[in-house]
C-alpha cells in the first residue's frame, strides 16, 4: 500500500483533499491527528531506547527488553525502531555513548522531517484542501445506507462537493471494503466521475 | 459537602505551635508555618502520636490543605493563617478537651523541641523561607524530586542570576542555598563571572540531566514518564540552543508538582483528590501542548544546523516508511 500512496502523491495530476481527512491525519486545536500519534509512538521508542541505555549502559539490556516488547506485542507497543537500534550498534562497535549520539541525533532528525514534511502539507504544497461539507448534508443518510463508517461517508460527501467545482475527479481510495465494493450503489449519488482503488492507480 | 469531625490533638497541636511559637506577635508567613506544622507532624508520628495533619507535597516542599483540614477539624485554616496576613497571635494558651494528658504533654515536648532547634526566632524573618523549605525537603520521598527542585533549579537560577549581572554578594547568597542541598551539583556553584553559558556550564546541566533520568521515579510517576523523556530531550535541545533553561525546568516541574501532591499526601479527604486528579489531567494537556510547541521551536533551530549523509537519509526514509505503514495499519 505504501508504494501505491507514494504513487499517487508523486503524480502530476491535480490533487484535492478536504479539511476532514487533514484532521484526521494532522489533528485540530483538541485532538492530535493520526499522523501525530504515529510520529509520537515512533519518537516515544527512541526516548524510552536512550532511557533504557542511559540507565544500563548496555546495549543487552536494551535488546531484552525489545524483545520482550515482541513477545508481548499488542502491535501498539511493538519494537519498531529494533533494526534501526542493531544498525546503530553496530557502526558504533557497541560504544554505548556513541550509539546514544547517534539514536538521539537520528531521533531528532525524523521529527525535523516529519514536521518539515506536515509543513509543506499545511501549506497546501501539491494539495489543495477544501472546506469540510456540513454534518447535516443532505447526501448523509443516503450514503449511509451503502456505507458503515460515518467518516467514510463524511469524505464521500466532501468529495462530491469538490466535485461540483472540479470536473472528472477521480476519488482514490484503500477503501476496499467499505466502498471500492460499493462504488456502483454510491456513484450515481456522487458528482465525482470514477472511484479508483489505489492499487489500480 | 464534607461531614466535620474534630480532631482535638491536631487542633490543639497548631494553637500551642502558635502560642509558643510567636509570643510577642511578630510578623509569622504562612509558608514558614505550614512547613513547620508538617516537621511538627512528622516529629510527633515517630513518637507514636499521629495527629493526622492533612497536608501534601507539593510545587515547594509541603503545603497544609485548608479543605482537609476543615474537614478533620470544623475550623478554617484561614482562621489562623488569615489571607495576606501574617500567622495569627494566640497569646492565651489553647483549654484543651478530649485529649489525654499524655497526649498533650508529648504535643508541648515536641513543639518546644522543634522550637528550640532555632533560637533566634529565625522562622519569624522573612527571607528565611528556603530554610524552612530544605527542613521539610529532608523527608522528601523521592530522590528524583530533591534533585529537580534543590539541585537543578538552583543552579539555572544561579546561571540566570550570573548573566543578569547581578552584585557579588547576592552570587554567595545564591551559591550558599545551592550548594547546602545540592545532590548532583559538585563544584557546579562556584561563582563565575561570563554571562551566558559556556561549554562547561552546558556540560554540567548534561550531567544533571543524565543523573536525574537513572533517578526518574518510573513506577510511581508513570503517568508522567513519557512526558518527562520528551522534556529531558527538549531540554538537552534548550541547553545547546540556550533557550529560557529556568523556564522549562519550573514549566516541567510544575506539572510534576500536580502529580506529586496527589501521590505523596498524608490525612486528604477523596473529594480532595479526586479535585486534584481533574487538575492534574487538565494541566497535563495544556503542558503536553506547550512542550510540543516549545519543541517544535527548538527543532527547528537545530534543523538549521543539521547536516545530512547518505547514511542517515537511507535510516530516515526507512522510519518514514515505518511510520506509512503505520498509518496504513489504522
Amino acid at each position: 500500500m505504501a508504494e501505491a500512496s507514494q504513487r499517487v502523491i508523486n503524480s502530476p495530476e491535480e490533487k484535492h483533499s478536504s479539511h476532514t481527512v487533514y484532521h484526521e491525519c494532522f489533528g485540530n486545536t483538541v485532538k492530535n491527528g493520526r499522523f501525530d500519534e504515529i510520529q509520537d509512538e515512533i519518537s516515544d521508542e527512541f526516548f524510552r531506547a536512550l532511557d533504557y541505555l542511559q540507565r544500563e549502559k548496555d546495549i543487552e539490556y536494551l535488546r531484552l527488553y525489545a524483545q520482550s516488547l515482541k513477545e508481548n506485542s499488542d502491535n501498539k507497543k511493538n519494537c519498531r525502531i529494533c533494526d534501526i537500534i542493531e544498525e546503530i550498534n553496530s557502526e558504533n562497535s557497541g560504544d554505548i555513548e556513541l550509539i546514544m549520539q547517534d539514536l538521539r541525533s537520528l531521533a531528532r532528525e525524523y521529527e525535523i522531517e516529519y514536521n518539515k514534511r506536515k509543513k509543506d502539507v499545511m501549506a497546501h504544497k501539491g494539495i489543495d484542501f477544501h472546506p469540510s461539507a456540513s454534518n447535516d448534508h443532505p447526501l448523509c443518510s443516503t450514503l449511509a445506507s451503502h456505507v458503515a463508517n460515518q467518516a467514510d461517508v463524511h469524505i464521500l460527501i466532501d468529495a462530491h462537493e469538490v466535485g461540483k467545482k472540479i470536473s472528472s475527479l477521480v476519488f482514490i481510495t484503500g477503501d476496499y471494503d467499505d466502498i471500492v465494493k460499493k462504488k456502483d450503489a454510491i456513484l450515481p449519488l456522487l458528482n465525482i466521475s470514477r472511484i479508483q482503488g489505489i492499487f489500480s492507480f | 459537602m464534607f461531614a466535620l469531625s474534630e480532631n482535638p490533638q491536631l487542633i490543639y497541636a497548631v494553637e500551642y505551635f502558635i502560642h509558643k511559637a510567636n509570643p510577642t506577635g511578630e510578623y509569622f508567613n504562612h509558608t514558614t508555618f505550614n512547613k513547620l506544622l508538617v516537621e511538627l507532624y512528622l516529629r510527633l508520628k515517630e513518637r507514636g502520636l499521629d495527629i493526622k495533619l492533612p497536608y501534601c507535597w507539593y510545587k515547594h516542599g509541603c503545603l497544609v490543605d485548608s479543605i482537609s483540614f476543615q474537614s478533620a477539624t470544623g475550623i478554617s485554616l484561614m482562621h489562623y493563617e488569615p489571607p495576606r496576613d501574617s500567622v495569627i497571635v494566640m497569646p492565651s494558651l489553647p483549654n484543651p478537651h478530649n485529649i489525654t494528658f499524655s497526649e498533650k504533654t508529648l504535643i508541648q515536648e515536641e513543639i518546644k523541641k522543634l522550637l528550640a532547634e532555632h533560637p533566634t526566632r529565625s522562622y519569624l524573618k522573612s527571607d528565611n523561607r528556603e530554610e524552612y523549605v530544605n527542613l521539610n525537603y529532608k523527608h522528601a520521598p523521592l530522590k528524583f524530586q530533591k534533585a529537580f527542585r534543590r539541585s537543578l533549579i538552583p543552579h539555572l537560577e544561579y546561571l540566570k542570576h550570573l548573566s543578569q549581572n547581578i552584585s557579588r554578594s547576592e552570587r554567595w547568597d545564591l551559591t550558599f542555598v545551592s550548594e547546602t542541598e545540592a545532590l548532583y551539583a559538585g563544584d557546579m556553584m562556584v561563582p563565575r563571572f561570563s554571562s551566558g553559558l559556556d561549554i562547561e556550564d552546558q556540560k554540567k546541566i548534561i550531567q544533571q540531566l543524565d543523573d536525574l533520568i537513572i533517578d526518574f521515579p518510573r513506577k510511581e510517576m508513570r503517568e508522567l514518564y513519557r512526558t518527562y523523556l520528551r522534556w529531558d530531550d527538549t531540554f538537552r535541545l534548550a541547553v545547546k540552543h540556550q533557550d529560557n533553561l529556568l523556564k522549562h525546568a519550573e514549566d516541567f516541574w510544575g506539572i510534576f508538582a500536580f502529580l506529586l501532591r496527589i501521590k505523596y499526601n498524608e490525612n486528604i479527604t477523596g473529594e480532595r483528590i479526586l479535585e486534584w486528579q481533574d487538575d492534574f489531567e487538565r494541566e497535563l494537556s495544556r503542558y503536553t501542548k506547550e512542550l510540543k510547541e516549545t519543541r517544535e521551536r527548538l527543532l527547528e533551530l537545530e534543523a538549521a544546523e543539521m547536516s545530512y549523509d547518505a547514511n542517515t537519509d537511507r535510516k530516515l526514509k526507512k522510519l518514514m516508511t515505518i511510520s506509512r505503514g503505520m498509518a496504513l495499519e489504522r
